[in-house]
């Protein structure tokens, strides 16, 4: 079967294929060879299952998140629905240039409602970056988008930026401690800061998305403060 | 209609739509004896739904992990979000009251022996969409209108919970 590399990273490989005739996105575990084969293997398929227990989880509560089409457990290799036409959050805030308040505002809402909702099932993300966000806009009847050029006219014209995808939920877990949200949180605003550094109110704008959806967004809020006087790491004692 | 898989390159499934069926008891009753998965169209939401279920029934005959004796009852209850085989079984399969079924099968020979099988006449796959009962779907796949809201697309929703039907 052919299939193109998309993107790799420590723990797994990203490719571009087809199944049942339709573009998918195949995302592989690559087998560590430093660990001992058959650990390797049960890691692995622990890593996948768990990934896709979260996304179906979190889907079936209304977050957008790729369609899982088949999970091959014994080679470690997930299907899924490919967004298109999508680009992904870093993409648009990088190259998109003259983004009028509205959409940054809308963007924002509908990344805090995403986490809250993820939050509110006690899913953690685990890594919450803009690249790991895609937007699929709403495409006006006979409009070509053929890259992201393309894409990011399309959602300044709309001014809507349409659906928001969480993708990737390769670190995420199932955790109830308002330290786990408050540390999300956390890492996407660490990211945010370093990436994207003139998009200095995307932040506070997902916070306030984030408190309209979140059941628990007070106790969650207060954590994060105490979070940001001493990082990601808690201070070990004992 | 014929589809392959890109998966499993030496299978081809083969389906076709039969409507006006007057001996579904009849053929209910041997079920066992005929090659073949019978589907029921009305809570099919698309071509793909079958295909998502194939490719896991498929994979369940290669690594050995079948949950039914045969892979054409593994394709049935793969259709499910439900884990129950029986109530599965007979609620995506034939029933006595069908009076419109999919057939779908590896050989293309068996399509020769099921159409002299059936009394009824044959449809194309096209008005597929016509038997669908999204509402009954929806309730028994337990899809919220906010999982809807996201693409609003059935099949999706569908195919996401059979790809991590008991994994």
């Amino acid at each position: 079967m052919d299939r193109h590399l998309i993107a790799q990273g420590a723990e797994g490989k990203v490719f571009l294929g087809k199944l049942f005739g339709e573009d998918v996105v195949i995302k592989e575990r690559i087998a560590r060879k430093y660990r001992h084969p058959l650990l390797d293997a049960k890691i692995r398929q622990k890593r996948i299952l768990q990934e896709t227990r979260n996304m179906g989880k979190a889907r079936k509560e209304g977050v957008p998140i790729p369609a899982v089409l088949f999970v091959d457990a014994a080679n470690c290799v997930i299907f899924m629905e490919k967004i298109t036409p999508g680009i992904t959050v870093k993409e648009f805030l990088l190259k998109a240039q003259d983004v009028s308040k509205e959409i940054m505002i809308d963007l924002a809402h509908k990344i805090g409602r995403n986490i809250a909702l993820l939050h509110n099932i006690q899913c953690i993300q685990g890594d919450l970056t803009t690249s790991n966000m895609m937007i699929k806009p709403f495409v006006s009847l006979g409009a070509e988008l053929n890259d992201s050029n393309d894409i990011i006219q399309e959602i300044l014209k709309n001014k809507d930026v349409g659906t928001v995808y969480m993708i990737d939920f390769g670190l995420s877990f199932i955790s109830n401690l308002p330290e786990d949200m408050a540390v999300d949180l956390y890492v996407l605003e660490r990211a945010i800061g370093s990436l994207h550094p003139e998009c200095s109110s995307l932040f506070e704008d997902i916070l306030e998305g984030y408190k309209q959806n979140c059941t628990k967004a007070n106790i969650n809020l207060t954590r994060l403060s105490q979070v940001r006087l001493r990082g990601r790491k808690r201070l070990a004692f004992g | 209609m014929e589809f392959t898989f890109e998966l499993f390159p030496e299978y081809t499934l083969y389906l076709q739509l039969y409507i006006n069926l007057t001996n579904s008891s009849e053929l209910r009753a041997n079920v066992r004896n005929f090659d073949c998965a019978f589907i029921n169209p009305s809570l099919i939401t698309s071509i793909k739904h079958i295909l998502v279920a194939a490719n896991r029934a498929i994979s369940g005959v290669k690594t050995n992990t079948k949950k039914t004796d045969s892979i054409y009852s593994d394709l049935v209850y793969y259709l499910s979000p439900s884990c129950n085989i029986r109530s599965t079984l007979s609620q995506f399969g034939i029933q006595d009251s069908s009076t419109s079924i999919i057939i779908a099968c590896f050989d293309p020979q068996t399509l020769i022996t099921m159409d002299s099988a059936i009394c009824g006449s044959k449809d194309s796959l096209d008005t597929l969409a016509s038997f669908t009962n999204f509402k009954e779907i929806q309730s028994i796949f337990k899809i919220s209108d906010s999982e809807l809201s996201i693409d609003h697309s059935f099949t999706n929703a569908v195919s996401s919970r059979i790809a991590l039907k008991d994994l």
